[in-house]
């Protein structure tokens, strides 16, 4: 959609890297996000995300807001969907 | 990391409002999504439209974590070891699949069981029979201890202090008192209504 999976996978690491990441709340904290749990760090999960190859990627829009691609990543049993909005990344589970 | 302050303004996906929105970030206290707990005045960020919180910057983790790791208690008690074998009988006879790991369900159960006022007779009736049997076999007396671990969530011990409160027996009676009245229920008259939940619950918690 509005970019490729290594697009995605250097602006997603860069984004851990340099703490340009939000997590996405609807009312509550989602235990499925173990980033925001802090059951997983930002350096465990670059290492995960940097195993990623193209075939672990899928992308779709947002349910209500057409405009944001929303992304999976599925890889060695993990499952991270986020999305961008610039310039942050968006975590919306985190977890395996 | 990019520290947000309170006061501090941004843009998010609200889920509610269906749409990107202003959000203002403030203090709150945020429920996890599974119901259980919440983290205290957390950083978050709110919508300025239907006052949904949206978003969660990386600098609540750390509170976050430690609202999620609520402590357990632990119930420790030494007791005859004929109770711990009651109480492993009547796991059994209720799951088969049941260990001693499954021990903190049952006595959970009996703790937010209605049973109260039933305790101290089915108690009497427990150690009458231990002492009939022993006569009538012509058994020696036995003193042999065993120690029951528990370790319960703040649900679990809350419920244990208010039947402690209510019975006004100590830990260590109620214990054998609970386990006298499970004997009852599931070895003896079989009471089919809690061996139904028993069973349930233990295969929820297998």
């Amino acid at each position: 959609m509005d970019r490729g999976f290594r697009k995605v996978r250097r602006d997603l690491i860069n984004a851990l890297q340099d703490g340009n990441y939000l997590h996405a709340a609807r009312g509550s904290i989602e235990v499925k996000n173990l980033l925001a749990t802090g059951e997983v760090s930002a350096g465990q999960l670059i290492e995960v995300i940097g195993a990623c190859k193209g075939l672990d990627h899928s992308c779709s829009a947002h349910h209500s807001v057409p405009g944001i691609a929303v992304h999976v990543l599925k890889q060695a049993g993990w499952y991270i969907k986020f999305y961008f909005i610039e310039p942050d990344v968006w975590f919306i589970s985190v977890h395996r | 990391m990019k520290l947000y302050l309170q006061g501090d303004r941004g843009k998010a996906l609200c889920e509610h409002c269906q749409q990107v929105v202003g959000i203002t970030y403030l203090r709150r206290d945020v429920p996890f999504s599974d119901g259980n707990g919440l983290a205290r005045d957390i950083l978050v960020g709110v919508c300025d439209q239907c006052a949904t919180t949206v978003a969660i910057p990386p600098q609540s983790t750390p509170a976050i974590k430690e609202a999620r790791q609520q402590p357990l208690t632990s119930i420790e008690a030494r007791l005859p070891a004929v109770y711990l074998d009651v109480l492993d009988a009547a796991m059994h006879s209720v799951i088969e699949d049941a260990g001693v790991q499954m021990r903190k369900l049952f006595l959970s159960y009996y703790f937010n069981a209605r049973v109260a006022p039933c305790l101290e007779r089915a108690h009497s009736a427990f150690t009458a029979y231990l002492a009939e049997q022993a006569e009538a076999r012509q058994l020696p007396a036995v003193h042999s201890m065993k120690r029951l671990s528990l370790k319960v969530n703040h649900y679990v011990a809350e419920d244990l202090a208010r039947l402690l409160q209510a019975t006004r027996m100590t830990q260590t009676e109620l214990l054998k008192s609970l386990i006298a009245q499970m004997r009852e229920d599931v070895l003896e008259d079989g009471n089919p209504a809690v061996i139904a939940d028993l069973r349930q619950l233990a295969r929820l918690g297998l």
